[in-house]
């Protein structure tokens, strides 16, 4: 069995697996990133260390999120690794990343095997971004693929 | 052998000078104490001893009496000591390491 | 003595203790050898080492340790102050005794069942031979030494088992006490509620008579041991900081021993030998601080000797390092948060600055461990140049000079590739083939030296070819052909500017693409690369001689003094490094010092043209502009300029005000921010200018790729994120082009040039005179000779001619209006003046032709005048002007003579 952490996004219930989760935490004081891509939210201090936010909405190809009082950040483990390489990122400290959601769900368990495809109605976006969806108890998960979300681009 | 005031008593018994302030030590009762008690010591042959019964409270200036009161007395060879002390005024002289130069006995309960 | 702590304790002091017997032994058979004649530093080595083994057992309760070193003591003191002969009995005991404290050394636990009577009592028996004073005097010190340890040992253990610091805390009874409104007993309280009191005392010998006690401020002294700082401590105590003295461990024994040692002396009457041993608590105080330093020497260089290197994770020391980042924004806030309190809470100033320096030097010391030889970067160089050497069939040489100067691990190593780029091109460019050196007379070998060292806070990073120099005429010519440069700006650059131009992106000298460099990509990849670590870089060159890159760096990229600047409601960071200057324009004089240029904002300033960005404009900020009405902020509806060229803005055109309103706001004062890109600089308009702060530079995620205007990001003092700009990438986003303005600016200089002439042109000295009554004529000044006062019966008649005499001879006189369409002067004038005209080219001493009548001189004064035509013209009418609110004829005299037929020869 794997652990879900689900939120919502629009209308729609995601997960992503516990374990790539560092911690989820309200919304406060984001910085936004003149002239970066619509996506890139902006940036906030956790405890010192500066997380990049990404709008999950606009990345999955629909508008921005409007920030409400159910809005949270999921932080994520491991930040994008691929940031080492194109050199901007040096010093060897994580580059931590957060998405933006509209509001968070409870954890589920469920078989990661029972996952299935996504559906096939999905935007070019989505269907990059999203690995599969399993059936729980609290509805449809649509599953994300981190390592595509923090791909650049 | 009492003073025309009521600061203090002074006694000659039992071969000892004994000094007995009405009240507190504190600055506003020091200078007039210290007079009197100039005047007690002035030609004392005996040990001389600070009675504390009344007091309750010492401040600086009191303790710096009370160590005045005690070099005129080793200046003059007279022994020195302190009887009647309330426990406050014990734990004061104690913390100081005051009873290392001369006897301080405490006020003994009733 | 169960805990663990304790053990190890007592071991150090077991194994420091038996070091300092071995060290004495030699000393006390020198004793005995030289009897009187000792050196008394060897006396007191001895004594020393015997009084530190007292204090430690003392300290630690070893009983038997601690009253046979107490009585050893006794006799060295006597041995040291002259009052006790050394003799070879003294010397048995003393040796005896020795043996004992190493027996009771060598099992310390079980110290107590050494026997040692024996060698106490003779000890005690010498003391007390030496006659009635001396044994006094030392009752004193044992009765001392018996309150000495009244001192609860188990207490200062635990005290310092748990941390705490022990001070020396001196309180006057007055100042400190009565006059904080505290009586003795609150004092004391208060003292116990931030510590433990071991020990507390007045000191009894400074104590004046009943008669005089009062008017003294008698000193308390406690011994205290709290888990405070110094500063903290003072705090609790209430007392100013001086009057707090840490103690050091060691040093404990030594005061409480003094301490018992004044206590004691009342106990003693009039010991005279006493009194020179009898320290106040100060100077014995700072002896103490020096005898374990000594003691300690020898050991301590021992430690030293090992000067060790530990191998660290890198992520480990960057950790560290943006932790120390973190503590310094968080001394940042908390001074912020508590500045107002300063007032109100005495003494927080002292703390605030105690914190404030530990973390400096907190954060100095993780730095230091983040820095590496440049060495490491340019060791690799030799290899290169053989490398480069044996294919190019060269000869080259390396030197390298300052390879242990030192910068932050970042920076080396991004340096590595400019570096490896610039000896590259010495290697293929610079240096010339052994035979077109020997051509050149030169060393068939060529050099290539590298030299790193500090200046001014910065790293300079010199690289010296000897080779052939870089031609700028060359350099300049290649430019233009791949039209880096146009010819009109070619034709304006000084040899400096030419050779600069090697950092133009796009310019590469290679005549042919070489196999080693030349592929296009070439000192301006190494200029970014510098600019982007906040360095610079330089070249220097004499043709046939050599070139020297210079690259100035800083020491580290970590904590940079920036700017904070505000737009709109959003905060950024300028490197300090990139700022130039400030410069405020006042809104009355944004119309005349700012202007567009091709389509461009600049500014005018010091007779340049600086290209200016609106930092909301290049970074797509909504501009806010605060109501003239109501004075809140709103949003500024108007396109941003930047989409705008080629239309006179409106902030410049304000002067229109077409509707009047907030359009006038934005003809407010303009805060701008010159930076440096290289050899540019330009302006960049900010809302707000706010301090100068240090900042922790964190990496931008990798993840953010759409802007190049940042160089990274950081945590304000206040908690909040912003973004650090980069001046280079602010520019090219802005797209400014500095090289059209370079050409604006040399058309300017000429058009100024031929505007000045012009107007020099215009600007006339002349002397204003009148005629007839109320007609006005001007002449030039520099075609007046001389002007002369003379009386009508001074004019003769001779025909239809009027003369004077001038000088002997007759000078033939000029009357307006018979040449000019002007009215005749007054008939009844019984004075006239005369103008005598200059004739150019004629030397003052020579006859003038002729003379102007005219009524009255008015004013001999500088115009600067357009002259009209005028209908009327005659000869030697140069045209009108308004002067002094009066029409005024300008005449130019000669030519006035001239149709006048009067010039004669002159002409």
């Amino acid at each position: 069995m794997s652990q879900y952490a689900t939120f919502n996004v629009g209308e729609r219930l995601f997960g992503l697996d516990i374990l790539g989760v560092r911690e989820i935490i309200r919304v406060f004081n984001i910085t936004s990133v003149p002239r970066s891509e619509a996506h890139i939210r902006g940036l906030i201090n956790l405890r010192g260390q500066i997380v990049t936010i990404l709008d999950l909405s606009v990345r999955l190809g629909h508008a921005p999120l409007p920030v409400k009082d159910s809005s949270h950040i999921v932080i994520l483990k491991h930040g994008a690794n691929a940031a080492q390489s194109n050199g901007r990122n040096q010093g060897g400290t994580q580059d931590l990343m957060g998405l933006l959601v509209d509001a968070i769900g409870d954890v589920v368990e469920a078989e990661a095997s029972r996952a299935e495809a996504p559906p096939a109605n999905l935007t070019d976006a989505e269907e990059r971004f999203l690995s599969g969806v399993l059936k729980t108890d609290a509805g449809l998960l649509v599953l994300l693929n981190v390592q595509e979300l923090l791909s650049s681009g | 052998m009492a003073t025309a005031k009521s600061t203090m008593n002074i006694q000659s018994t039992n071969g000892a000078l004994r000094l007995d302030p009405n009240g507190d030590l504190v600055a506003s009762t020091v200078r007039v104490l210290r007079k009197d008690i100039l005047k007690a010591v002035e030609d004392a042959q005996t040990p001389v001893v600070l009675v504390l019964t009344a007091t309750k409270q010492i401040d600086s200036l009191g303790i710096t009496l009370v160590l005045g009161l005690f070099k005129s007395c080793q200046n003059k060879k007279l022994a020195f000591s302190v009887e009647g002390a309330s426990p406050d005024l014990m734990r004061v002289f104690k913390l100081f390491n005051l009873h290392k130069f001369f006897p301080i006995a405490e006020a003994t309960r009733e | 003595m169960s805990s663990f702590a304790d053990e190890s304790i007592i071991s150090d002091f077991v194994a420091e203790s038996r070091e300092h017997l071995a060290t004495i032994e030699p000393d006390l058979l020198r004793m005995e050898q030289e009897g009187a004649k000792v050196s008394s530093e060897v006396i007191n080595r001895v004594f020393r080492a015997i009084h530190s083994i007292k204090g430690g057992a003392g300290f630690f309760a070893f009983e038997a340790l601690k009253k046979l070193s107490h009585a050893m003591e006794g006799v060295l003191m006597q041995v040291r102050d002259g009052k006790l002969k050394v003799s070879a009995e003294l010397m048995d005991v003393v040796f005896a005794s020795l043996d004992r404290l190493k027996a009771m050394l060598d099992d310390i636990q079980a110290s107590d069942t050494v026997p040692y009577a024996k060698e106490l009592a003779l000890l005690e028996a010498i003391l007390n031979g030496q006659g009635l004073k001396v044994g006094e005097t030392v009752k004193g010190h044992e009765k001392g030494g018996e309150r000495d340890f009244d001192l609860d040992a188990e207490s200062v253990r635990s005290a310092l088992r748990r941390g705490m610091n022990l001070f020396r805390a001196t309180a006057f009874l007055h100042k400190d006490i009565k006059d904080q409104g505290l009586t003795p007993l609150a004092f004391l309280n208060q003292a116990l509620s931030v510590g433990i009191c071991l020990y507390a005392f007045i000191d009894i010998e400074a104590v004046a008579d009943l008669e005089h006690c009062l008017e003294q401020d008698l000193p308390v002294t406690l011994l205290f041991a709290t888990v405070l700082e110094p500063e903290l401590a003072a705090l609790g105590l209430k007392l100013p900081a001086e009057q707090i003295k840490v103690l050091e461990v060691d040093a404990l024994r030594k005061e409480v021993k003094a301490q018992a040692q004044a206590a004691a002396q009342p106990a003693v009457e009039s010991s005279p030998v006493a009194q020179p041993e009898q320290p106040g608590p100060e100077p014995e105080a700072e002896a103490v601080v020096e005898l374990p330093a000594e003691e300690k020497g020898p050991r301590e260089a021992a430690k030293e000797s090992g000067n060790e290197t530990l191998r660290v994770r890198v992520d480990l020391l960057t950790n560290l390092m943006n932790l120390a980042g973190e503590l310094v924004l968080g001394r940042n806030q908390l001074v912020r948060a508590i500045t107002d309190y300063q007032q109100e809470i005495p003494g927080l100033g002292a703390i605030l600055q105690n914190v404030n320096q530990v973390t400096t030097e907190m954060q100095e010391g993780i730095m230091q461990t983040r820095m590496q030889p440049i060495g490491t970067v340019f060791s690799r160089f030799p290899r290169i140049i053989r490398d480069m050497s044996r294919q190019l069939n060269k000869q080259i040489e390396v030197v390298i000079e300052g390879a242990e100067v030192e910068l932050d691990k970042s920076i080396v190593e991004m340096l590595v590739d400019p570096l490896t780029h610039i000896i590259r091109n010495c290697a293929d460019h610079a240096i010339e083939t052994p035979a077109e050196r020997k051509k050149a007379r030169k060393d068939p070998s060529g050099t290539i030296h590298l030299h790193a060292f500090h200046e001014g806070g910065q790293i300079n990073i010199a690289v010296h070819d000897d080779g052939r120099g870089i031609d700028a005429k060359k350099v300049l010519a290649k430019a233009v052909a791949k039209g880096l440069v146009t010819k009109a700006q070619a034709a304006e650059m000084t040899e400096r500017e030419m050779v600069h131009l090697v950092f133009a992106p796009g310019f590469s000298m290679a005549e042919k693409v070489s196999e080693i460099s030349g592929r296009g990509v070439g000192m301006d990849v190494v200029r970014t690369n510098v600019e982007k670590l906040g360095g610079h870089v330089e070249v220097e060159t004499e043709l046939g001689m050599g070139t020297t890159v210079r690259l100035r760096l800083p020491l580290t990229l970590a904590i940079i003094p920036s700017m904070i600047v505000g737009v709109a409601d959003h905060r950024f960071a300028i490197p300090q490094v990139n700022v130039m200057e400030f410069v405020w324009v006042k809104a009355s004089e944004v119309t005349q010092r700012i202007e567009q240029v091709q389509g461009a904002l600049v500014l005018r300033l010091r007779d340049k043209l600086l290209p200016l960005v609106r930092l909301a404009d290049v970074l797509g900020i909504q501009r806010i502009f605060h109501d003239p009405a109501t004075g809140e902020p709103k949003a500024d509806r108007r396109e941003s300029l930047a989409d705008r060229r080629g239309e006179l803005p409106e902030v410049l055109a304000g002067a229109t005000e077409r509707d009047g309103d907030r359009r006038t706001d934005w003809r407010t004062d303009h805060n701008i921010i010159v930076l440096r890109v290289g050899k540019n600089h330009y302006g960049v308009i900010v809302d707000e200018l706010f301090d100068i702060e240090e900042i922790v530079v964190k990496p931008l995620s990798g993840f953010i790729q759409g802007t190049k205007c940042f160089s990274g990001a950081t945590i304000l003092g206040d908690g909040r994120v912003i973004m650090i700009l980069d001046g280079g990438g602010l520019a090219s986003a802005a797209n400014l082009h500095f090289t059209d303005l370079q050409a604006e600016e040399i058309r300017r200089a000429e058009e100024e040039k031929a505007h000045a002439a012009l107007k020099a042109s215009r600007r006339r000295s002349v002397i204003l005179f009148e005629a007839a009554a109320g007609e006005r004529f001007t002449v030039p000044q520099d075609h007046v000779l001389r002007l002369e006062r003379i009386s009508r019966d001074k004019v003769e008649l001779i025909g239809d001619r009027e003369y004077i005499e001038y000088r002997g001879e007759g000078l033939p006189l000029l009357r307006l209006d018979r040449h000019l369409a002007v009215r005749p002067l007054k008939a009844d004038l019984e004075e006239f003046f005369l103008v005598i005209p200059k004739i150019p080219g004629q030397s003052s001493t020579a006859r003038p032709p002729a003379g102007i009548l005219i009524s009255q001189i008015l004013d001999a004064l500088d115009v600067e005048v357009e002259l009209k035509a005028v209908e009327f013209a005659g000869p030697g009418l140069l045209g009108s002007a308004v002067v002094q609110d009066h029409l005024t004829l300008f005449i130019d005299p000669v030519s006035l003579l001239k149709a006048a037929g009067l010039m004669g020869g002159v002409a």
